[in-house]
């Protein structure tokens, strides 16, 4: 009985959001409020505990929220700047290998977007520019979706796992390494999957040592920085090194002769309006007029095959491009190359100029300007000053010392207990130094960032306006969400809730806990949508029962991040977003089909990853 | 957000006020129960639990 009601809390949340399609913010509050009549009516909670709790959830929810906010203010000084889109429409004109584009946008690049911003993000940005090139609407949500969710912990300027410090009090110099080595180790494999979303298993053979090489370079760069206190920016310069290597291995192969890409649809499909492309960004209307004024190539002197081009002057692509993340306004004009390649194709093919943006001038007619490289300098220029920021904050002891002794919170709470006689213990609560913190850090880089931009007059007027009131307006209801979960977990353990759970599942699972562990967390971030939520959640939970087991409490903890993080690409709340960008609502079943192949096998990795490393006594 | 639909600026305007009554509920918790103050407790209690129905709502 006790067992039961301890879990109903997490039943609800469960309940609501896959039962009711509930988003985390409302299923948050009724998870709370669930968790506080639980506590209050059987496990004997006073007012004095509750207090105390609440207190605590305060700090907790403040450490995670700094960080949140900071990130995505980040994110969208750079989103309204256009540097996002002008990092992304660099990289298709690098190659023809669709192989090799799939890995360039949906896996370094979504995750680069994951450790920039995360949010959805990654798939909002690439599955557009994935449908662009050519791709199905189905691949083009997939195969970003797979390819970010191994740099989902350390992603979003690594909230996910500084909401796991904050809900373990363990040191991240415990949790970073065997977390960086599941999710590493993970991200070979994701590589390999986004290769097989986009060409199948000849695709994964052709393009298997281009996986490793990335994949390596990728997963040991995020490792390195996660190892060395840099976890921030783990995911953010995994990507970097990800699209570094890509970069070069794909500027490599342009060299070599490939072989010509599958031919694409007739156009005499696409008489009487019949499309193979639904997409929200142009539309049927877009295309069939284009097709109607007949043929428009601006290419068509280059080659002796008949080529079909029509532009979609519709100005709200730009906000499609980054919907639902984007508040950008919808005056500004922006074109968009969609070609329709008839007839032989000889030798290497661009199948797709790239998007013309302003930063890199209109070209002329007939011709489309891709960035410059002065363009993708300053587009980057916003992340490389939170990579120097941090660098400096973290490795310059003069700095760090400096920035600790300016403003710290941190008070003491005594011991509490239950009137069943749970007691927690007398310990200091989160300790908050607000101008060292991760979140302070993420600050100074927007400020710096924004400077960037601004300079070199990248902004529209009222940029300012737009990038604080989107910022509001998209992190408010998941800190809702957060806030109400933290309470809830705090609540939990301290009416005794948490451990009744623990030694629950430590006596029913035992010494197969373990591989159980990755799932919990997949269960947690599946429920919450969210590896962060996950981990609030979940985590004092994994930490009680590997301690009751007798296993590495930073083992199974990794299990229970990676796990979160793998699976939360899974969400129902998230693959809803990720279809809605590519016309597939409605469709999201399909979605969830194919993903959910893909996440049940990197679940089941971690879970052998956690029981090898407990057998072999790692950390 | 004047340019928000109503929906929308709704949805936000209750949220912030969730939000707000939770941080603030909860950061006058501490004081409370240092102070031992039993029906101050158990208002910003009250106060956190209907930040969260009021979540509910939207």
């Amino acid at each position: 009985m006790a067992f039961w009601l301890a879990s109903l809390p997490v039943l609800v949340i469960l309940g609501l959001m896959i039962g009711k399609r509930w988003g985390a913010s409302r299923a948050g509050g009724a998870g709370y409020l669930t968790a506080l009549v639980v506590a209050v009516g059987y496990f004997g909670a006073g007012p004095r505990l509750l207090a105390y709790a609440h207190a605590k959830a305060l700090f907790l929810t403040l450490d995670v929220l700094f960080i949140v906010w900071a990130a995505f203010l980040l994110y969208r000084v750079a989103d309204e700047a256009g540097a996002i889109e002008t990092i992304g429409q660099a990289l298709p004109g690098l190659t023809a290998d669709r192989g090799m584009q799939a890995l360039l946008l949906a896996w370094a690049f979504a995750s680069f977007l994951q450790g920039v911003g995360g949010f959805g993000v990654p798939v909002a940005v690439t599955a557009p520019l994935l449908v662009g090139l050519g791709f199905s609407p189905l691949t083009a949500v997939v195969a970003p979706s797979v390819g970010h969710a191994w740099a989902v912990s350390f992603g979003s300027l690594a909230t996910s796992f500084q909401a796991l410090m904050a809900a373990t009090d363990l040191a991240g110099e415990v949790l970073a390494p065997p977390t960086a080595t599941f999710l590493g180790l993970s991200g070979l494999v994701v590589g390999l999957m986004v290769a097989h979303a986009a060409g199948g298993w000849k695709a994964v053979r052709r393009l298997w040592l281009t996986v490793l090489v990335m994949g390596a370079a990728m997963g040991g760069t995020q490792y390195l920085l996660a190892t060395h206190r840099l976890w921030n920016i783990g995911a953010l310069g995994g990507g970097l090194a990800g699209l570094v290597v890509g970069v070069l291995l794909a500027v490599r192969q342009k060299r070599d002769l490939s072989p010509p890409p599958s031919p694409l649809p007739s156009l005499s499909k696409f008489r009487g309006g019949h499309l193979p492309l639904k997409t929200p960004f142009f539309g049927v209307r877009c295309l069939g007029t284009a097709l109607e004024s007949g043929d428009k190539s601006p290419h068509s002197k280059r080659t002796s095959s008949e080529r079909t081009c029509f532009s979609d002057k519709k100005a709200n692509f730009a906000h499609h491009l980054s919907s639902p993340c984007s508040s950008r306004s919808t005056e500004k004009a922006t074109f968009r190359w969609f070609c329709l390649w008839k007839g032989e194709n000889r030798g290497l093919v661009d199948p797709c100029p790239p998007l013309n943006l302003s930063k890199g001038g209109e070209g002329e007619a007939g011709e489309v300007a891709r960035p410059t490289a002065r363009a993708i300098v300053i587009a980057l220029s916003g992340y490389l000053a939170l990579v120097v920021i941090t660098l400096t904050v973290q490795l310059v002891h003069p700095v760090r010392a400096f920035l600790e002794g300016l403003a710290v919170i941190q008070v003491p709470f005594p011991a509490v207990a239950t009137a069943r006689g749970f007691v927690t213990p007398a310990a200091m609560g989160r300790k908050l130094p607000l101008f060292r913190h991760a979140g302070a850090v993420l600050t100074y880089s927007s400020l710096v960032g924004y400077l960037f931009y601004r300079q070199a007059g990248w902004y529209r007027p009222g940029a300012a306006r737009r990038i604080v009131s989107g910022t509001v307006q998209r992190v408010m209801s998941s800190s809702v969400g957060i806030a109400s979960m933290v309470a809830m977990a705090m609540v939990m353990q301290h009416a005794g809730m948490t451990e009744t759970l623990a030694r629950g599942l430590a006596a029913a699972v035992g010494r197969a806990y373990p591989p159980v562990a990755a799932w919990v967390g997949a269960l947690g971030a599946f429920m919450t949508g969210s590896n962060t939520n996950s981990n609030v959640v979940f985590a004092a939970l994994q930490q009680r029962t590997a301690d009751l087991l007798g296993y590495s409490a930073a083992v199974i903890l990794a299990a229970q991040s990676s796990g979160g993080a793998l699976a939360s690409v899974f969400a129902p709340t998230k693959v809803v977003v990720g279809a809605s960008t590519t016309g597939m609502a409605g469709r999201e079943g399909d979605v969830m089909a194919a993903l959910g192949k893909y996440i049940l096998v990197l679940v089941t990795l971690v879970s052998v990853l956690t029981a090898g490393a407990l057998a072999l006594g790692l950390w | 957000m004047h340019d928000l639909p109503r929906r929308t600026n709704r949805k936000l305007a209750f949220h912030t006020t969730a939000l707000v009554l939770m941080l603030g509920s909860a950061a006058a918790l501490y004081p409370a129960a240092q102070a031992d103050a039993r029906t101050a407790e158990i208002i910003l209690l009250v106060l956190f639990a209907l930040a969260n129905a009021l979540i509910l709502t939207v």
